[in-house]
């Protein structure tokens, strides 16, 4: 039986359509925890890691220039939007890539309803 | 001048202290997602050990893979004195006894490194276990009193 999280990435899934690609939900050591994608052949286990890095840099780039706490991070490339945000404690990262079709307003919204839901679902 | 010993001596200085500063500067820029790097550097170490000490992981367990690591660390490459592989219920717990750059490492520690990503042992038994299709989360314990350095393989 799947675990609460991987139900609610399937639900998440099911919600964002056609413009899915893959998703996974990772702690800051780069390591996922849950998540898939469209494409068998995709390395999430990799994607995940070095988002992570990047993610941080991220952080600390806006820390250390005062620039705030990170909402988001978009990643824009010529086949996908790739859109990751902290969960939590900021101790896990999500990470979902979109097609270029994507409304991104759309992914933001649907990714914060889910959020707090899947933070609370992460096994500790 | 130096003799050719101590000329051996100073460049693997030099290369510990790169590393520590590798370390240091890595951990600042993106603290704990260094991790990610500990697969990266084993995956390195362990081709060239296949290469150069024989290392054989087909077929193997992933307790037997650790137990010949330890066994190459000690012999053929002095990391320690002695190696102690015990089994835990989340995965493996790998004891180095007298091992090198055990004050180096604590230092690292004192200094706000708290995952030691760039640990050879960390980072050669994450990968290996890797090969053998095991996900792990590893961490590192210095004991620098007792002179030993606690690696843990948590197997997700």
């Amino acid at each position: 039986m799947a675990s609460k999280i991987e139900q609610l990435i399937q639900q998440f899934r099911s919600e964002l359509g056609a413009d899915f690609i893959s998703t996974d939900v990772v702690g800051m050591d780069g390591i996922s925890i849950a998540g898939g994608s469209i494409d068998p052949n995709f390395n999430g286990a990799d994607a995940s890691a070095r988002f992570a890095m990047v993610m941080k840099l991220a952080s600390k780039a806006c820390g250390k220039t005062g620039m705030g706490n990170v909402d988001d991070n978009l990643v824009s490339t010529d086949q996908a939007y790739i859109l990751a945000r902290y969960l939590g404690d900021s101790s896990y990262y999500w990470g979902v890539a979109v097609t270029r079709n994507a409304t991104l307003g759309s992914v933001r919204m649907l990714m914060n309803e889910y959020a707090d839901q899947i933070w609370d679902a992460i096994p500790r | 001048m130096a003799t050719e010993q101590e000329k051996l001596v100073h460049r693997a200085r030099l290369w510990g202290l790169t590393t520590i500063g590798l370390t240091l500067g890595i951990w600042d820029m993106v603290q704990e997602s260094a991790c990610t790097l500990i697969p990266v550097i084993g995956e390195a170490i362990l081709k060239d050990i296949e290469k150069t000490l024989g290392l054989e992981l087909a077929g193997e367990k992933p307790d037997d893979v650790l137990v010949e690591l330890g066994r190459l660390l000690v012999d053929e490459s002095g990391f320690a004195a002695e190696t102690k592989l015990e089994k835990t219920d989340k995965g493996f717990r790998m004891t180095l006894i007298n091992a090198v750059g055990t004050p180096e490492f604590a230092s690292l520690r004192e200094r706000g490194v708290e995952k030691l990503f760039s640990h050879p042992v960390l980072c050669t038994g994450t990968a290996a276990l890797a090969r053998l299709g095991l996900k792990t989360r590893g961490d590192v314990v210095i004991d620098p009193a007792a002179k030993t350095q606690i690696v843990t393989f948590e197997i997700l």
